[in-house]
């Protein structure tokens, strides 16, 4: 990137500070990379980058997967015939898992924003 | 040393699922849920948008979306702010997708997709005047 350049990062992540016993639970309802040692802006930032905006978007987390597990729900037959039982059974469940992970504090989804001087 | 060159496991279940998101059943749901049928993560239309704001890129910047998948948010970025753009992804499957849609959107000349892990870019330093990267390690 050139100097100046931006990088805007969107990612799923555990919330911090979490205990190891709510850290692997969060690992476990999360996607598969969740679970780095550091926050995302934290990551970046070690990356050389300068940190400019990091903004919690968890809530509109919560409503977009919410809004997928539903639109889905709705379409059930539909999909199933296309995904095949298994496949429709599985997607639903990691929207479930993620959304109670959103529930019970341990997941999390940020934008961080950042710079190169 | 030799070089295990073969898709990882993630890189095939992507790529299956962007087979199956190539249904129109599959599409409706992102359209329905997220405001467009592009999206394979949790970036709606309006986040989209907004990066586009925080990036704040014009004509004649050059923007790269890694781990684009169809395309999404770097077309809709590219589209509204009339940046360039280079996608890159594994599976093939999402970005025959991309590829598709930038014609559709008439990016042919300033937009490209290219097969790239996102650990080892066939870049140069200093290419980019901005770079976009959403949910991609999910
Ligand atoms: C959840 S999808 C999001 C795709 C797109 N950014 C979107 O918002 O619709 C995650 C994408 O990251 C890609 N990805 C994961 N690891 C990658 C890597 N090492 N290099 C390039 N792409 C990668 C996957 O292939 C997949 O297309």
């Amino acid at each position: 990137m050139k100097p100046g350049g931006r990088l805007a990062l969107l990612t799923i992540e555990t919330a911090p500070d979490l205990s190891q016993r709510d850290q692997t639970q969060a690992a476990s309802l999360g996607p598969s990379a969740v679970g780095a040692d550091a926050p995302a802006h934290e990551l970046v930032r070690r990356a050389g980058l300068q940190v400019r905006h990091v903004e919690d978007l968890t809530a509109a987390f919560a409503t977009t997967c919410a809004a997928i597990w539903e639109v889905r729900r709705s379409a059930e037959r539909e999909l199933r015939a296309v995904e095949g039982d298994e496949v429709y059974d599985i997607e639903q469940a990691k929207k479930e898992h993620m959304l109670e992970g959103i529930r019970l504090g341990l997941l999390r989804r940020s934008l961080v924003v950042a710079e190169r001087v | 040393m030799t070089q295990d060159n073969r898709p990882s496991a993630s890189t095939r279940s992507f790529e299956e699922k962007y087979v199956r998101f190539r249904s129109p059943e599959g599409r409706a749901v992102a359209r329905a849920a997220l405001g467009t049928d592009l999206a394979n993560g949790y970036t709606t239309k309006d986040q989209a948008a907004a990066l586009a704001g925080h990036l704040g890129v014009g004509t004649g910047d050059r923007l790269l979306d890694l781990g684009a998948g169809r395309g999404w948010p770097g077309s809709f970025i590219a589209e509204t702010t009339g940046c360039g753009l280079v996608c890159t992804d594994l599976p093939m499957e999402a970005l025959l997708s991309a590829q598709e849609n930038i014609g559709a959107l008439e990016l042919d000349a300033s937009a490209t997709v290219l097969v790239a892990d996102g650990r080892m870019l066939p870049f140069g330093d200093g290419v980019f005047d901005a770079v976009c990267h959403a949910d991609v390690l999910c």
